[in-house]
């Protein structure tokens, strides 16, 4: 019987790693010395600390040091906002409520055409206003706004609800007397 | 410890994987299911990992399509892949102490704490709470 004869293996040769550093071998599995992460902004775009070595801790300080600061400076402008808008409602209301009473005042304050009282009629008064006569009856109201309450034309007298007017023959009124 | 991070190229995020201290990676394709991965160092995720990872020092980095699932601890996190509920539903919890990063590839939903984050995508439905340097 013949033995079998198998040919004889080649030793195995594995790669020489007796020189090699276990970070070396992470590397290659891991591809290469340096990891790519793909989706993160440009430097110059960057503003969150991990861009720059040993400053997430110091921006994470600053941030703490400097949130105290910025919520005063929120709050106070928060403050100057609502001020402010409270400024102008009043001041808007003030100026409405100006424009109200001067709307009310150019009315009082109306131009009146120059007019005067040239004589005393029975039944009523007769002025002069813009260079025409007008007679105004008992009860009616002169430009001014007061009321002829009764006339005596014999002596040249009208009674207005406020004062008693003589009208000389001139046209021109000769005397005043104030009842109230 | 400071972490040098560089900017290789606009919108590319090169991390160094000594200076994050990365000892475990799990590559493209794997899938790891465990319980408590206590590592002395970070951690560098590539395939899909469900379970709870302690990185006592250094980074874990979650790749652009990698996906994890559970709880996670580590000084600095770095998010481009997914993350993703665990099975009941509850939220997964990332927590880098110092800095939490998510890129705006990565998408899911996580209950985020650490003292600073850098979110730059709304696809990630994060909750955020804010670590005390204390803690």
């Amino acid at each position: 019987m013949q033995a079998t004869s198998f040919p004889a293996k080649p030793p195995l040769r594995s790669p020489d790693v007796s020189h090699t550093g276990a970070s070396d071998l992470i590397g290659l599995l891991a591809g290469g010395p340096e990891v790519h992460l793909q989706g993160f902004p440009e430097r110059k775009a960057i503003r969150a600390p991990w861009n720059n070595p040993g400053l997430p801790m110091i921006a994470v300080q600053a941030f703490d040091r400097e949130a105290p600061e910025l919520r005063r400076q929120a709050k106070a402008w928060r403050r100057f906002v609502y001020g402010s808008f409270l400024c102008s409602f009043l001041v808007l209301g003030l100026a409405c409520g100006y424009l109200w009473g001067l709307g009310s005042m150019r009315m009082d304050l109306g131009p009146l055409a120059p007019w005067k009282m040239v004589e005393v009629l029975p039944g009523g008064v007769k002025i002069l206003m813009g260079g025409s006569h007008v007679v105004i009856p008992v009860g009616g109201r002169l430009p001014n706004g007061d009321m002829v309450v009764t006339v005596y034309p014999s002596r040249s007298v009208a009674v207005l609800d406020g004062s008693t007017v003589m009208v000389r023959q001139s046209g021109q009124p000769t005397e005043q007397e104030s009842k109230k | 410890m400071n972490t040098p991070i560089s900017l290789a190229s606009a919108g590319v995020l090169s991390l160094d994987i000594k200076q994050h201290g990365i000892c475990f990676v799990l590559p493209p394709g794997a899938t790891l299911e465990v319980a408590m991965l206590d590592l002395p160092g970070g951690a560098l995720i590539q395939g899909r990992f469900t379970g709870s990872v302690l990185c006592r020092s250094g980074s874990l980095i979650i790749e652009q399509g990698a996906e994890f699932c559970g709880h996670a601890e580590a000084h600095n996190v770095y998010v481009a892949g997914r993350v993703r509920p665990t099975d009941n539903g509850q939220a997964s919890t990332l927590k880098g102490v110092r800095l939490v990063a998510i890129s705006e590839h990565a998408d899911g939903s996580a209950s985020i704490f650490s003292q600073a984050f850098a979110i730059h995508t709304q696809r990630f439905n994060a909750h955020l709470t804010t670590l005390r340097s204390d803690q």
